[in-house]
C-alpha cells in the first residue's frame, strides 16, 4: 500500500522517509476549500520533495463558478506538467482532459456507487491519474468497486473530515474569527470546527477517520493508496502515526490523537437502512382508482370522480384507516344541489350513501378488481 | 390558465414545485408551464408525498390537459444496492409519459442513458458551476443542466451560450447555503443520508460560537426570490424558472405560480409588473428573501436573521372544489369561523376578499365553525374551481 500525506512543512517531509510514499499533496491558499499554503510556499515545499524524489500535487478541491473558472483553468495550467493536480470540480476536470493535462479527480462528494466513478473514469480516461473514493462506501460496496475498477483509486486513511461546504464567509459575516468551535443546545450534540478560508467555509466532524487498521486488507482489495492529513500531526503524533503504518494497529495513535477516532462508514453505512425503509408505497390494485371522498354525512359521502362520466349502479371499494378493503353497490346519487341523478352522472362531485366512514382523501376503486 | 405567446418571442418557462398530486394540479390551474414531482424512491424528499404509480398517471393525465409538462425527480446519490429495480423504473415513467428526469448521480445518470428515450436533466445537487461541467455531463447524455444555486443569472447565460443545453435556474425557495451534495451533516449526526432525503436540515439552526452564551443563525439561508430580475432572466435566455419547495403547502404554490406568472407576462406585455405579484411572495411563510447570488455574489445578507421567519401570520383556509348557481364549495384544510376575513387567489388580477358571514355544511345546515377537511358552501361571486383560499392578511 503506497500512502499519500497532506504535507505542510518541510520537517514532515523528512518524518516520512520511512514510508511508502511517491506523492506527497500541498493545500492551496485559494484553491483547496479548506485553505493552505501560498503558491510561493508550495514551490519552496515542491522543490525540497522533488529532490527527496516526492511527486508535488496541489489541492484544487474547491468548485468553481463559471465567472472564476477561466482563470482558475489558466493557473492551474500554468504550473509545472511535473506537478499533479488534485480537482474536485468536473469542469476543471473536463478542461484539464481536454488540454490533455494529467490530474486526479476527487469524487468524495456523491460518487457513492460503482457506476458513478465508473462514469468519470471512463469519459476522462487518458489524463485521469486516479480517483479519489467517497468515504460513505461501506466496506461490501468498496470491495467489489476496487475489483471492478480500472482506475487506480485513493481514500482517506487518516484525517478530519468535512461535512459540509459553502462558498459563503460565514464566520467573517458573523463578526468572528475565521477557526471556531460551534455547538448547540438543540441539535447536533458535541462541539463542531468551522473554518473559514479564501474559497468558503467548511465544517468538520467532530471525530477524525482512522482507516489504519484496515490498510492490510485495503491493499488486498485493490486500494491504490492512502490518503494520511498530516496538517495537525505534530512530533509527538507521529511516532504514534508511524507505528498505526508499520502494524496495522490505530490503537496507541488512538488514546494519544486529540480526537475521538472511528472507521466512519466503512464497517457499515447506517444510513442504508433508513433509505430501505422510505421506499415507495406500492399499488395494490389492478385497477386505478376514478375517485376521492372530499367530505361526509352521516349517511353520505362528497366524493370526486377524477374522469369518468359514471352510469349507476356502481360497484365501489375503498380502503378504511385501519387497512380493510369494503365494497358496496351504489344506486343512488345526488348532486351539489340535492337533485337525485338518474342514470349517469354528469358532474365530477356528487353526494352518495355511505356504507361506512371514510376519510378525506380515501381513494375510490370500481369494485370486484382487487388483485389476488 | 394556459398562457400562450408569439412562437418568436423567448420565454421561459416556469417549473412548479409538485409534492403530491392536489398540488400538482393548484400549479396547473395557476400557471406553471411544468411540474416537477418526486417518483418512487430515489428523489431527495422523503418528507414529501412522492408520487406513486396511480397519482403519477393521475397527475400526468391532469397535466396534459392544462399543456403543462411533469419531470420526475430521481436526484438522489445511490448506493450500489439501490439500483436493482431501477432500470426497469425509468422504463415505466418514460413509457407512462413523463418529459424528463431529473437526475444528480453520473451512476444514475448511466442506467438512464442506457435506458433511453426520454429527456435527461442534471439536478442542482450535482453543484454544476460551469460551461466545462456542463459539457462533461452532456456527454453523460444531459439535455438541461440546473445549475447550482451559487450562479447568477449571468453565468447561467454564458453556460448556455458555451453549451447550446437548455439552462434551468432556480428562481424561487429556500437554499441549502452548503453547495448542493457536499452537505453530509445529517450522515455524520445522525446516521441519515441527506443525499438519498435524510437530511435534518442542522444548518436551520441557531448555534453558540466560541462558548458565546448567544446563538447566531450562522448557516441557515435566506429564500431566494429572483422576482424582480424577470427582465433579466428573459435577457438571458434562461430556459426554465424553477420554483423550490416540494414539500411546501398548496397556497405556496399557488402563490408563487400566481406571481412568477405575472411577472412573465408583465414582460412579455412591455408594461410594469402588478403590484400584488411581489405582495403575493410574502403571504406565506419564509425566511426573509435574497437575491443570493442571481445578480451580484450573495453577501452576509443571504444568511436568515432571527427575526426574518414569519411562520404562522396567514392561514390556508381550503379549496374550491365545485361551483354550483351563486354558491362555492370549498374544501377546508384549516378551521374557519363566521366573521374570518378570507382571500381568494385568483388565477389573474387582484385577488377576492370576503368577511365571512353565512354558510353551510354540506347537510345545508348554517354553521359558525367550519373544521378541517369538511366541505363548506358560502355565497361569494367570482370564485372558480380550483381557487385557494386563506386568512386574508
Amino acid at each position: 500500500m503506497k500512502f499519500v500525506p497532506i504535507i505542510q512543512s518541510v520537517e514532515q517531509l523528512d518524518w516520512i522517509a520511512t514510508v511508502a510514499v511517491d506523492e506527497v499533496i500541498f493545500y492551496h491558499r485559494q484553491f483547496s476549500r479548506e485553505g493552505g499554503l501560498d503558491f510561493e510556499a508550495i514551490k519552496r515545499l515542491a522543490q525540497v520533495a522533488e529532490l527527496k524524489a516526492y511527486r508535488p500535487l496541489i489541492q484544487v478541491d474547491r468548485l468553481i463558478e463559471q465567472s472564476g473558472f477561466e482563470n482558475v483553468l489558466e493557473t492551474c495550467l500554468s504550473w509545472p506538467k511535473a506537478w499533479g493536480i488534485r480537482v474536485q470540480d468536473l469542469g476543471l476536470a473536463q478542461a484539464l482532459y481536454e488540454k490533455n493535462r494529467s490530474f486526479q479527480l476527487i469524487l468524495e462528494a456523491g460518487h457513492a456507487n460503482f457506476l458513478a466513478v465508473e462514469a468519470w473514469s471512463q469519459l476522462l480516461a487518458g489524463p485521469l491519474e486516479r480517483v479519489v473514493l467517497n468515504n460513505e462506501i461501506p466496506k461490501r460496496n468498496l470491495h467489489p468497486m476496487l475489483a471492478k475498477l480500472e482506475c487506480p483509486s485513493e481514500s482517506l486513511g487518516f484525517g478530519s473530515l468535512v461535512m459540509y461546504y459553502t462558498p459563503r464567509a460565514l464566520l467573517s459575516w458573523s463578526g468572528q474569527v475565521k477557526h471556531a468551535l460551534i455547538s448547540s443546545d438543540v441539535v447536533l450534540s458535541g462541539k463542531y470546527w468551522l473554518l473559514e478560508s479564501e474559497a468558503g467555509t467548511v465544517m468538520y466532524f467532530n471525530k477524525d477517520l482512522s482507516l489504519l487498521r484496515y490498510i492490510g486488507e485495503l491493499d488486498q482489495a485493490g486500494l491504490g493508496c492512502l490518503r494520511l492529513d498530516l496538517r495537525e500531526v505534530g512530533p509527538e503524533h507521529w511516532l504514534f502515526l508511524l507505528d498505526a503504518l508499520q502494524s496495522n494497529s490505530d490503537a496507541p495513535l488512538k488514546s494519544n490523537w486529540p480526537r475521538p477516532l472511528l472507521h466512519g462508514f466503512y464497517g457499515e453505512n447506517k444510513s442504508d437502512s433508513v433509505f430501505d425503509r422510505l421506499g415507495t408505497k406500492q399499488v395494490e390494485w389492478s385497477r386505478e382508482p376514478w375517485g376521492e371522498v372530499l367530505d361526509q354525512t352521516s349517511s353520505r359521502l362528497l366524493v370526486r370522480a377524477w374522469r369518468e362520466q359514471l352510469e349507476l349502479p356502481l360497484s365501489l371499494a375503498a380502503k378504511d384507516g385501519k387497512g380493510r378493503w369494503h365494497e358496496w353497490s351504489v344506486e343512488r346519487v345526488y348532486g351539489l344541489d340535492g337533485a337525485e341523478y338518474e342514470k349517469r352522472i354528469p358532474t365530477e362531485i356528487f353526494l352518495m350513501q355511505r356504507p361506512k366512514r371514510f376519510a378525506s382523501g380515501t381513494l375510490l376503486y370500481r369494485g370486484l378488481e382487487k388483485k389476488g | 390558465m394556459p398562457f400562450t405567446m408569439n412562437s418568436n418571442n423567448f420565454v421561459p418557462e416556469i417549473l412548479a414545485p409538485a409534492g403530491n398530486l392536489e398540488k400538482l394540479k393548484v400549479a396547473c390551474r395557476y400557471g406553471a408551464d411544468a411540474v416537477y414531482v418526486g417518483g418512487l424512491q430515489y428523489g431527495l424528499r422523503s418528507g414529501a408525498d412522492n408520487f406513486d404509480e396511480t397519482q403519477l398517471k393521475e397527475g400526468l393525465r391532469f397535466a396534459q390537459r392544462y399543456g403543462v409538462k411533469v419531470y420526475v425527480t430521481l436526484n438522489a446519490f445511490l448506493h450500489d444496492q439501490d439500483f436493482e429495480n431501477l432500470a426497469s423504473d425509468i422504463e415505466s415513467l418514460r413509457d407512462w409519459g413523463v418529459a424528463a428526469l431529473i437526475i444528480s448521480d453520473p451512476g444514475v445518470m448511466t442506467v438512464a442513458q442506457r435506458v433511453g428515450g426520454v429527456a435527461l436533466h442534471l439536478s442542482t445537487q450535482a453543484s454544476c458551476l460551469n460551461r466545462s461541467s456542463a459539457k462533461l455531463w452532456s456527454r453523460l447524455g444531459v439535455s438541461r443542466v440546473i445549475t447550482g444555486r451559487e450562479l447568477g443569472i449571468m453565468e447561467g447565460q454564458k453556460i448556455k451560450a458555451a453549451t447550446g443545453l437548455e439552462v434551468e435556474m432556480f428562481i424561487h425557495g429556500a437554499m441549502c447555503s452548503a453547495y448542493s451534495g457536499n452537505c453530509t451533516i445529517s450522515n455524520y449526526t445522525a446516521g441519515r443520508d441527506s443525499n438519498r432525503g435524510g437530511c435534518k436540515q442542522s444548518c436551520r439552526f441557531s448555534y453558540k460560537v466560541n462558548e458565546s452564551s448567544d446563538l447566531l443563525p450562522l448557516m441557515s439561508s435566506r429564500d431566494l426570490n429572483g422576482l424582480g430580475l424577470m427582465k433579466t432572466w428573459f435577457d438571458a435566455g434562461i430556459d426554465s424558472l424553477k420554483i423550490e419547495g416540494r414539500m411546501k403547502s398548496c397556497l405556496y404554490v399557488a402563490s408563487t405560480c400566481k406571481a412568477y406568472r405575472e411577472g412573465v407576462n408583465a414582460v412579455i406585455e412591455q408594461r410594469a409588473m402588478a403590484s400584488w405579484a411581489e405582495q403575493a411572495l410574502e403571504s406565506f411563510s419564509n425566511r426573509g428573501y435574497t437575491q443570493a447570488s442571481l445578480a451580484t455574489r450573495a453577501g452576509s445578507d443571504s444568511i436568515a436573521k432571527a427575526e426574518d421567519e414569519n411562520k404562522t401570520k396567514f392561514n390556508w383556509v381550503g379549496q374550491v372544489i365545485a361551483i354550483q348557481g351563486q354558491k362555492a364549495w370549498v374544501q377546508l384544510k384549516n378551521p374557519v369561523f363566521k366573521g374570518d376575513r378570507l382571500e381568494a387567489i385568483t388565477y389573474q388580477g387582484p385577488n377576492l376578499y370576503l368577511t365571512l358571514q353565512e354558510f353551510e355544511n354540506i347537510e345545508g345546515a348554517v354553521i359558525e365553525r367550519g373544521t378541517q377537511e369538511k366541505v363548506v358552501s358560502l355565497n361569494w361571486e367570482g370564485l372558480e374551481a380550483g381557487m385557494i383560499i386563506k386568512q386574508a392578511s
